[in-house]
């Protein structure tokens, strides 16, 4: 969590792959600003480093100055290249300061399970708090499960402001039996076992 | 042969060329870490029950694996000193089709290291160049 970051976005004219692939050689990023009932779509760029930059600084409320005008907004959707080594558009969801908002917030699951595996159903969870507010990550602690052990959105321990916008049933992770294990072929002897295959 | 189509739709095809980059199965999305495939090309499930395997025996069976890819392309080959002609070859194995980009396993339940151990010994049994991927984030 962090303040807000400025962001200098200029308007698209163009639009397209073509007019992509060129900002992006120019070291600009494609954007887009999400449409609401008080705001309509918009596409515009923005200086990938600068985005970068704010992203290292944990900065999830963006003001995006569009000449004259300024719009928060959250992120909404990264979307990356074909290794994912890059992000190549960034959706922008606008939002007002001092309005509760939803967002996407990523689990980090800290500790190791006793016995079992650590199986998550979700890596993500909707959450509505202020735009200010938004954390990095929410913490699910597993340290020292025990196999047959299921992680409800509940049992999640939620910083002060944030609330769940999901189901507090929802399933966030289980802590599965180990399967018994055959003994494996030798060396050359492979594809005789297939116990766990896809 | 311990992967192969349960049902296939023809029994030979022709071998066609790998272009591009993976466009499907290239985010990891069941467990935390995965292995990306850097190259085109074609991985045998041999390959991939022995990758299988050595996985299993680097996290001594405490990981879950997921397997991303499938070996669904018969690959054909004539016998050797065979005379050119006489029509296609006989089934020899089946055959993953892969583009760089694609995830061909992932891990979960287990520590960074360990995955990378594990992924270290399936970097040695693939045709193509893998690299360790981790979970990108969407926000």
């Amino acid at each position: 969590m962090s303040a807000s970051a400025t962001l200098q976005a200029v308007l698209r004219d163009k639009v397209g792959s073509r007019d992509a692939r060129k900002l992006r050689s120019e070291g600009r990023l494609p954007c887009s600003l999400q449409a609401d009932k008080d705001h309509e779509h918009v596409n515009f760029h923005i200086d990938l480093s600068e985005f970068l930059t704010t992203r290292r600084a944990h900065a999830h409320l963006y003001d995006l100055e569009m000449g004259s005008q300024t719009q928060a907004a959250v992120v909404r959707e990264l979307q990356y290249d074909s290794l994912g080594s890059g992000i190549i558009h960034v959706e922008f969801k606008p939002v007002t300061r001092g309005v509760a908002t939803e967002a996407e917030v990523e689990l980090s699951f800290v500790g190791n399970v006793v016995d079992g595996v650590l199986t998550h159903n979700v890596t993500h969870i909707t959450v509505e708090c202020l735009p200010s507010q938004i954390p990095d990550n929410i913490e699910v602690k597993v340290e020292g499960l025990t196999a047959g052990t299921h992680i409800k959105a509940s049992d999640l321990v939620l910083p002060e402001g944030i609330k769940l916008a999901i189901e507090p049933d929802t399933e966030i992770a289980v802590v599965s039996v180990p399967r018994a294990e055959t003994p494996e072929p030798t060396e050359g002897e492979e594809g005789e076992e297939g116990e766990d295959t896809l | 042969m311990a992967y192969m189509p349960k049902k296939i739709a023809h029994r030979k095809v022709f071998k066609g060329r790998i272009k591009g980059y993976a466009t499907r199965g290239n985010r990891v999305v069941f467990g935390d870490y995965g292995l990306q495939a850097l190259d085109a090309g074609r991985i045998t499930g041999r390959q991939l029950e022995a990758s299988r395997i050595a996985a299993n025996r680097a996290t001594q069976g405490a990981a879950k694996i997921w397997i991303r890819a499938f070996p669904d392309r018969p690959i054909s080959s004539k016998p050797a000193e065979t005379r050119m002609g006489k029509g296609k070859g006989d089934l020899d194995y089946w055959a993953a089709i892969v583009r760089p980009g694609t995830i061909l396993f992932e891990l979960g339940g287990v520590t960074e290291e360990k995955a990378k151990l594990a992924f270290k010994r399936i970097a040695h049994k693939m045709p193509i160049k893998v690299r360790m991927v981790k979970r990108l984030p969407t926000t």
